[in-house]
């Protein structure tokens, strides 16, 4: 679905020239990412982690993931044809690198929230998210972040043993 | 039938009934605008409140709840581009940027007005055709629902991305998702990693909100901090520039709200197929008659029509297999199913002779409670759109704690936060690189039912696929499949 972010031109609908090659360079990339992640599920995850290999009743039970593995690794092939013959990239699609970056970035945040929920508790994940995602954003409002970051965390906890009678971690 | 309904509408137009669909729609749409909290959690949550209530009152809070919880995944969807769930994702194409230039109330106004109208023609057309469809419904075996599934997987690649490739890509990554837990037919353990929390798959929730609203959430968050470090100004907040919407305007969109009704109440009525398959066959569907289909995905408010018209229809068509033949259309008539059984009610084939008098009643309280629904709806069409005025820096990390929060409660598991927050990251990538986040969760939920379905038409036709052409219905949807797909290639080459 194109949206009004997308690096195409919003009259003629064609890329510019730069946001062209970086979105073919990226859909290569996603093509032979996608290649190796559904070659290592046939190859390696199904063998290794379904059972049995055969079934009394109908087709075994490795074959409907070992289909949808090899259906996306098929296409994803054609997707590296395409792109290499037509030299099409398709509009939205950004730079690569920038992508992975924020990828890894959103990990190292996932796995620190995680963390402090799993080993401090709700209320300090929450203050910690509210606060410096405010921060990152781009809010100076001090009272107010302040204000969100205490009270907001504090009546979810409230409001989920109140209502749910959970209590959050 | 008319003498029934009236007699219904005398039992159910009392000040107490009224109330509880008041209550239960209210609870629906606050609970149904949390993302991780739509009308399923929220019916799971309320049916214990209904033990202490009459069967009429209770099975009609209940109704309320449901409209309520599907009308109001669309607000998150359309103020913050992060639908509640994924039946709300179709609305966040074209409301989003409603939202942006100014008409975040339109949108909403849209939203709610096509709900209304969609779940008041789907009534109408369950009272109507509760016994003849549920005998067409019974026509539909696996090779059928086979077919359905292959047509609608062709069709949301189709619609859902600018290269029908990477929605296909994305739809049997999400299939192959869907595959985790325990073999359908054999019960054995499919790359489980021998982890309990895996033996029943993975769960859809953590799986659709981290894909769909926080990946949304964050990209934001991203981009907001992007623009301030490049010295750009960031778009702090929208301005309500628009906000009133003349009945005239929105009916002038009436075959819009047609056909969008039908396609929900039709998809409603087999079971299983879901209100996400409604909610994008319909905008597939509205896009392809439209004089303008680029402007779809660029604030068409026909794009939100159709959405909401054909996902609100379900709720009340769901009903459908769930009276005439016991069998519940999704997750959500199911929990139905189970306050009907709590409050001595039986669904089947019998259950209109047996009960009759308050299946009538509970007909009039569905259609009763569409008014009730427009009405408070209107009302908190200003409230909600204060969210919108409310500078995103603010708005955006609450969120982040309201997901985390909305997926523990159910099950109360840190298992699924974790997946949640595997699958924003997973989100947020595909996001960037232009896959079709939608299409890798309608997969996932279509995935389980794809390969029953499937491999039970293997066990009955012997693997042998030329049965096809003895069901004029599969044939019919495989042969508009390849049409779907053939264009699609063709337009994006």
């Amino acid at each position: 679905m194109t949206t009004p972010d997308d690096p195409t031109d919003a009259e003629t609908g064609a890329a510019e020239p730069h946001e062209e090659a970086v979105g073919r360079a990226t859909d290569l990339a996603a093509g032979l990412v996608l290649c190796g992640l559904s070659l290592f599920a046939i190859a390696w995850l199904i063998p290794n982690y379904t059972q049995p290999a055969d079934s009394n009743f109908d087709v075994a039970p490795g074959f409907f993931p070992r289909l949808a593995a090899g259906v996306v690794l098929v296409l994803s092939l054609g997707m590296i044809g395409h792109r290499l013959l037509r030299m099409a990239a398709t509009p939205g699609a950004a730079s690569g690198v920038a992508a992975v970056a924020e990828f890894v970035a959103w990990c190292v945040i996932a796995a620190g929230l995680y963390l402090l929920l799993v080993h401090v508790g709700f209320l300090a994940m929450a203050f910690a998210a509210i606060a410096l995602g405010s921060i990152l954003s781009g809010s100076r409002n001090w009272p107010v972040i302040a204000a969100l970051t205490v009270l907001l965390p504090l009546a979810v906890d409230w409001g989920a043993w109140l209502v749910f009678t959970v209590d959050l971690p | 039938m008319i003498d029934n309904l009236l007699t219904g509408f005398e039992a159910a137009l009392t000040f107490g009934n009224l109330a509880f669909i008041a209550a239960g729609i209210t609870l629906g749409i606050v609970i149904g605008a949390i993302p991780g909290l739509g009308s399923v959690t929220a019916l799971a949550i309320l049916i214990p409140v209904t033990l202490y209530m009459s069967p009429l009152s209770a099975i009609a809070f209940l109704v309320g709840v449901n409209k309520g919880g599907t009308s109001g995944g669309a607000i998150p969807a359309i103020l913050l581009n992060s639908p509640g769930t994924p039946e709300a994702a179709a609305s966040a194409f074209d409301g989003y940027p409603m939202a942006r230039r100014g008409e975040a109330m339109r949108a909403m106004k849209f939203a709610l007005f096509a709900s209304v109208t969609g779940d008041t023609i789907s009534d109408v057309l369950l009272i109507a055709l509760v016994v003849p469809f549920a005998a067409v419904a019974l026509q539909f075996g696996p090779l059928e629902y086979t077919a359905v599934l292959l047509f609608a997987f062709a069709l949301l690649a189709g619609i859902s991305s600018d290269s029908p490739i990477k929605g296909l890509i994305a739809i049997f990554a999400g299939v192959f998702l869907s595959t985790v837990g325990l073999d359908p037919i054999d019960s054995t353990q499919r790359m489980t990693f021998d982890n309990v929390e895996l033996y029943d798959g993975l769960n859809i929730a953590p799986l659709a909100i981290g894909c769909l609203a926080l990946a949304s959430v964050i990209e934001q968050m991203f981009d907001l901090w992007r623009a301030r470090g490049s010295g750009r100004r960031a778009e702090e907040a929208f301005r309500d520039t628009e906000t009133k919407l003349p009945a005239r305007e929105f009916f002038s969109h009436w075959k819009t709200i047609g056909r969008s009704a039908l396609i929900g109440s039709g998809v409603g009525m087999l079971p299983g197929l879901g209100v996400t398959l409604a909610a994008f066959l319909s905008y597939g569907a509205a896009k392809r008659a439209s004089a303008d289909p680029d402007s779809f995905g660029r604030g068409n408010p026909e794009g939100i029509i159709a959405t909401e018209a054909a996902n609100s229809a379900v709720v009340g068509a769901n009903l459908v297999p769930t009276i005439a033949l016991g069998v519940p259309g999704n997750i959500a008539a199911a929990l139905l199913i189970g306050a009907f059984v709590i409050h001595g009610i039986v669904p089947g084939p019998f259950m209109m002779t047996m009960h009759g008098d308050l299946i009538y009643a509970l007909f009039a309280s569905m259609l009763m409670a569409n008014g009730v629904h427009l009405v408070i709806g209107r009302l908190g069409i200003p409230i909600w759109s204060l969210v919108a005025r409310t500078p995103r820096a603010l708005i955006l990390p609450p969120v982040v704690v309201l997901c985390v929060v909305g997926v523990y409660l159910p099950a109360q598991s840190l298992f699924h936060v974790a997946v949640m927050l595997a699958f924003a990251g997973i989100g947020l990538i595909m996001r960037r690189t232009g896959f079709p986040v939608v299409c890798l969760v309608i997969g996932f939920l279509l995935g389980e039912m794809f390969e029953t379905r499937f491999r039970q038409t293997l066990l009955l036709t012997k693997s042998d696929l030329t049965a096809v052409f003895q069901s004029p219905i599969a044939l019919a949807f495989l042969a508009l499949t390849v049409l779907i797909l053939v264009r699609a290639i063709r337009r994006s080459v």
